[in-house]
């Protein structure tokens, strides 16, 4: 009889696949409040999102190049930090990708109702 | 928080020059508040293990820095698969064959490996490793610029689905060779019979004034009566394919029979060394005769026997591949039977 269990590396890289895009998402939408990269990365996870350092802050160096974030270096308990919030264009974005999370949202859930 | 310090410095020798800093700060942030929070939670300073875990935990220095430079890829995703089929083809239709060919000739034939005794053999291969080197480097090198110019250009958005080839032909049955193609063949090869059949009688005319001096080793002369069999046998063929211009598979079994031979004679010619000599060595000056050993010697050299050794084993696996393939082709409708549509499905795979 065949095995029918998912291979742990295809199950592993779908999975990324799918938090990618929720991630953006989820980034875009935890820097309505201003936040520096390591508290980001302790609220999202507190949230149950984790998501670790080497992929956090690569993104936010593309949403920032994007326009989608602004940043500051101020110094905070003695140490340089960076800070990072939404820029009005990612507001803006936030909003439109928002709508069509709940889009896809609605259709999975009538999909999954349906089968 | 020397290996702090350490870790960072390897990190931003990869990092983009412009954003080194930046990253490095931001990066020394995020592990030394890390730090700070084990450091609270565990209410002591860490131990050297326990930094250790923490800069782990971030990934190899490499992998770190990759993440933050712009992708970049000698050959796309797009590109890949067609660059994979072109070096596939140079392998099985050109590397391998010659390492067949040169392990058929150290197998078989004694001359090749006295000439070439010990480690000399192996130098022998040099061409292959240089042919194969150059060649997979140059295949990578002009994909890479069709990579960037696709980049810039987007030549692959830009097409037309009806600048594709026209779709092959289902009717399989209805193959035939078309019959100026049997009437060039004819012709042209009964003149090349003619020629070769004058050759014995005006060689003086063809090859004057070396004709009367220079001539073929003794041993080669065998080989006449052998090739005019094998120029009749193609004679034969155009003739049949002109009567029964169906039989697509006739041709390239033919071939296959006649290339064999012809690989045979090759093999066997080799034997003959000196290929040419003088018609009377005993009124030569030593010149003269050191001028022919240089001939010969770099007829030798030059490996020509080899180099036609190699093209007539390519032309047998192509002849193989063809003749299997023809005759499937035209028995399988035989067999098939018009209602039978999974053979034709599968023809449509040739």
């Amino acid at each position: 009889m065949a095995n029918s269990s998912v291979p742990t590396e295809l199950l592993e890289n779908l999975r990324m696949e799918l938090r990618r895009g929720c991630l953006i998402v989820a980034v875009l939408a935890q820097l309505q409040q201003e936040h520096y990269g390591y508290t980001l990365r302790k609220a999202l996870d507190d949230q149950g999102l984790a998501i670790d350092e080497g992929t956090l802050y690569p993104l936010l160096r593309r949403l920032e190049s994007q326009g989608l974030l602004v940043s500051e270096w101020r110094e905070e308990n003695k140490r340089n930090k960076r800070f990072y919030r939404l820029s009005p264009v990612g507001e803006q974005t936030l909003k439109q990708l928002l709508e069509e999370w709940h889009t896809i949202n609605a259709s999975l859930s009538k999909i999954l109702q349906e089968a | 928080m020397e290996l702090l310090d350490r870790y960072l410095q390897a990190v931003k020798f990869w990092l983009p020059f412009a954003q080194q800093k930046d990253i490095i700060e931001e990066l020394r942030d995020e592990l030394q508040s890390q730090m700070d929070d084990k450091e609270a939670e565990l209410r002591r300073p860490l131990t050297e293990n326990e930094v250790q875990d923490i800069i782990q935990r971030s990934g190899h220095p490499l992998l770190v820095a990759s993440r933050y430079l712009p992708p970049g890829q000698l050959i796309g995703p797009v590109l890949f698969p067609i660059y994979a089929f072109v070096l596939k083809m140079i392998t099985f239709c050109y590397l391998l064959p010659w390492l067949l060919v040169w392990l058929v000739m150290v197998t078989f034939m004694p001359s090749y490996r006295a000439a070439h005794t010990g480690l000399a053999l192996l130098g022998t291969l040099s061409t292959l490793w240089n042919l194969a080197f150059y060649t997979f480097a140059l295949v990578t090198l002009v994909f890479a610029i069709f990579e960037r110019v696709q980049k810039k250009t987007k030549w692959l958005e830009n097409w037309d689905p009806r600048q594709l080839p026209p779709a092959a032909k289902r009717e399989l049955r209805k193959q035939r060779q078309p019959r100026w193609e049997s009437l060039t063949g004819l012709v042209s090869s009964i003149l090349m019979l003619i020629a070769w059949l004058a050759l014995p009688r005006f060689s003086q005319q063809l090859f004057a004034p070396a004709s009367g001096i220079l001539a073929l080793a003794p041993g080669l002369r065998s080989y006449y009566l052998p090739i005019l069999l094998l120029m009749s046998v193609e004679i034969a063929l155009h003739g049949i394919m002109l009567w029964r211009p169906s039989w697509t598979w006739l041709p390239s079994a033919v071939r296959l029979v006649t290339t064999a031979v012809t690989l045979k004679l090759v093999m066997s010619a080799t034997q003959f060394y000196p290929y040419i000599v003088w018609v009377t060595p005993a009124t030569r000056s030593a010149h003269d005769l050191a001028s022919v050993n240089q001939l010969n010697e770099t007829i030798l050299m030059l490996n020509i026997t080899f180099s036609l050794g190699i093209a007539l084993i390519v032309a047998l696996c192509v002849y193989a591949g063809q003749s299997a393939l023809r005759l499937w082709r035209y028995l399988q409708p035989r067999f098939a039977g018009p209602g039978n549509p999974g053979a034709l499905s599968r023809s449509r795979l040739f």
